[in-house]
């Protein structure tokens, strides 16, 4: 607890240096919250490159609207909020850019396990007591890619970053109740999603 | 509780965030219903395949380039800006300046011309009231 107060106190020292036009001091928030704001953007889009753009964006239209920043809650809340926004945004691009080019039945299709060729793999029962480790994580990533943006969201945000309810329903501007249900649906989805691997690990 | 109700509220129950009253509910069927002990212990398995995935680390170029746009975005702004109003130590004075000097000279113009116009005044008075004496003579 006392940790997040004292970077809290630090973040708002820069916000405000920042505003009288300090640079450098918006370099340090860069520094400080890029590892969470590049994590969260992941695991929202599903792509490390498409993330590092994401987060690039978020930064700049930070810097833009710091003046918009009224301290009501904490500039690491408002800052994350943007990211997922932008995330979010980011996403729809991509999937209104697939739709729009169209399929081919060369594609890959999207499956919870990423993307595989059209060719099926062999349905040996067997097959998913082989899978290693990172095809676990790779699954696990495809089954949060397979959710509804505000489903994944709140995923994210509570079981991979382990943020507060409060923060949470800041974050997303919604009340904690509908954190908390979203949050109960999708892990719902995910579980069914995860359900191969359920049995004996 | 039936078993739905319960199983909708298990994973506000694994964080502790139902009232207690839910919670003794929820402990007392969880004790006699397997389905909901299975529900939740799937539910826990969930969470942690989640918690499983990895942090990743942001490419060392990413703070660089990012701060690479906002000087330009600051550098940008400042310029157009700055041509109109900036420095501020520097234009106030000199519109301070400026603004006595016109007052100045305003005044000067004012005071140098009022002679004249009391002049360009004097005939027009007299010729009007030139006329005046001479009825009253007559």
């Amino acid at each position: 607890m006392k940790g997040k107060k004292q970077t809290r106190d630090e973040d708002l020292e820069y916000v405000s240096l920042c505003r009288q036009g300090d640079v450098d001091a918006f370099e340090q928030l860069v520094r400080r919250h890029q590892k969470r704001m590049i994590n969260i953007a992941y695991r929202i889009v599903g792509d490390y490159d498409e993330a590092c753009e994401v987060v690039q964006e978020g930064f700049i239209s930070a810097y833009k609207n710091i003046k918009g920043f009224k301290g009501k809650a904490k500039f690491a809340t408002w800052l994350y909020a943007i990211v997922i926004n932008c995330s979010r945004n980011r996403l729809k691009q991509l999937r209104s850019r697939r739709y729009r080019e169209g399929c081919s039945i060369d594609d890959p299709i999207m499956t919870p396990d990423g993307e595989i060729p059209g060719d099926p793999p062999s349905s040996e029962p067997s097959a998913l007591d082989r899978l290693e480790a990172r095809d676990i994580k790779q699954h696990v990533q495809g089954c949060i890619n397979t959710l509804d943006a505000e489903f994944k969201e709140v995923i994210v945000l509570r079981d991979l970053q382990g943020f507060s309810y409060e923060e949470i329903s800041a974050m997303l501007k919604v009340p904690e109740g509908t954190v908390k249900s979203r949050l109960f649906r999708a892990r719902e989805a995910m579980r069914a999603c995860l359900q191969d691997f359920m049995g004996d690990r | 509780m039936e078993c739905k109700d319960i199983q909708k509220r298990l994973s506000a129950y694994l964080e502790k965030a139902v009232s207690p009253q839910q919670k003794t509910a929820i402990d007392a069927h969880l004790k006699r219903c397997k389905r909901c002990r299975q529900a939740l212990a799937d539910l826990k398995k969930t969470i942690r395949y989640v918690q499983k995935l990895e942090e990743v680390e942001p490419p060392a170029w990413l703070a660089q380039r990012v701060m690479a746009r906002v000087r330009a975005e600051a550098e940008e702004k400042q310029g157009i800006v700055k041509r109109l109003f900036y420095p501020l130590h520097i234009k106030l004075p000199l519109e301070a300046i400026a603004v006595i000097f016109i007052a100045v000279g305003t005044l000067y113009i004012f005071k140098t011309m009022q002679p004249e116009m009391r002049l360009a005044r004097i005939p027009t008075e007299t010729k009007e009231m030139a006329p005046a004496p001479v009825t009253a003579a007559k």
